[in-house]
């Protein structure tokens, strides 16, 4: 059984994943996925909280500059975790940009393939 | 889609827009990718998302209150100052700088309640349960709670117990140390563990000898 990852104690107070009354709060299934992807690379040694803290706190001038859409602090502070845990693995080099790239244009065709 | 090729920036970083139909599919995208790598399991991401849900928070519980049963130094500290006292073992920190741990003795029954809302321990607790958020809970624990204690969860207490309803005030935020229960000298401390539960510390149920979470 998995020990808990401690990151709340670990990152800044403005990327902890939101709670209310401490239950976690998902807003939408992706983004218990991302949690729980985050989670388990953590675990298993593949992400290190300091280094994905910095990374999800730190804003991204292009993103900020191009956030048109207003999506809410549980969105908002998602979209950061899962910026992070990309900028991580490409850092890491568990994954390559062109790899992040190919596999979201393959996830495109396929949920356009399922719209008959 | 432009790609970043420079800078100190996230590569990912102006590639999308934020649009949650964006951040879904990108979200999609990565765990299949971890999954095709050997990253994450194909249930990984499941697993771990209703550990934190459902489990996490009571095991934190149970290895303070396994602590304070072997370990009297540990007990006394712990009903003194019991965020310093978590803190020992790693548990809580900023969150939890309002915890009060209230013991169960042959004499005192101690339970929790928020009549207000349902504020909870959940740093040495996690989820609160649903019973916990209900009106009913809130408003008859503290009307009648020897009765709902029997009624709604089986616990019968003795006439000369004293039933002390702890309702959270403020920042407080009360959780029960339940007693040790009898039968359990040749447990060791992480077998101990395993008899506390959840309910236990809440105060609507008593550990029991035999009697582990798992089950």
């Amino acid at each position: 059984m998995a020990a808990d990852a401690g990151f709340d104690n670990v990152l800044p107070e403005a990327v902890r994943p939101p709670r209310r009354n401490g239950e976690l709060i998902f807003e939408a299934p992706w983004q218990s996925t991302v949690f729980g992807m985050v989670v388990a690379l953590n675990q298993s040694g593949h992400l290190d909280w300091a280094s994905f803290g910095e990374r999800s706190a730190a804003p991204l001038p292009d993103r900020v500059a191009g956030a048109t859409v207003d999506v809410g602090e549980v969105t908002a502070r998602y979209a950061a975790w899962l910026d992070a845990v990309e900028a991580e693995l490409v850092a890491s080099g568990v994954v390559t940009v062109d790899d992040l790239h190919d596999v979201a244009l393959r996830q495109r065709r396929h949920d356009r393939h399922g719209r008959v | 889609m432009r790609r970043q090729h420079s800078g100190e920036a996230s590569p990912t970083a102006g590639r999308y827009p934020v649009d949650p139909v964006e951040l879904d599919l990108r979200t999609r995208a990565l765990e299949a990718l971890l999954i095709e790598r050997g990253l994450l399991g194909a249930d990984t991401v499941a697993t771990v998302v209703s550990v934190y849900e459902d489990d996490i928070g009571p095991l934190l519980g149970a290895r303070v209150v396994a602590r304070a049963w072997t370990d009297a130094a540990f007990k006394q500290r712990l009903l003194t100052d019991a965020p310093s006292a978590c803190w020992e073992l790693g548990i809580g920190g900023q969150q939890s700088q309002h915890l009060v741990a209230v013991e169960n003795t042959e004499w005192v029954h101690n339970v929790i309640v928020c009549t207000l809302c349902s504020c909870y321990p959940w740093p040495v607790l996690g989820v609160p349960p649903t019973f916990y958020k209900s009106p009913a809970y809130r408003s008859r624990i503290v009307r009648e709670p020897r009765k709902v204690l029997h009624d709604d969860f089986g616990l019968v207490l003795a006439h000369d117990v004293e039933v002390r309803v702890h309702d959270m005030s403020g920042e407080t935020r009360y959780f029960v140390l339940p007693r040790r229960p009898p039968g359990t000298d040749h447990l060791d401390e992480e077998q101990l563990r395993e008899l506390v539960t959840r309910d236990s510390m809440i105060g609507v149920a008593v550990p029991v000898a035999g009697d582990t979470r798992g089950g």
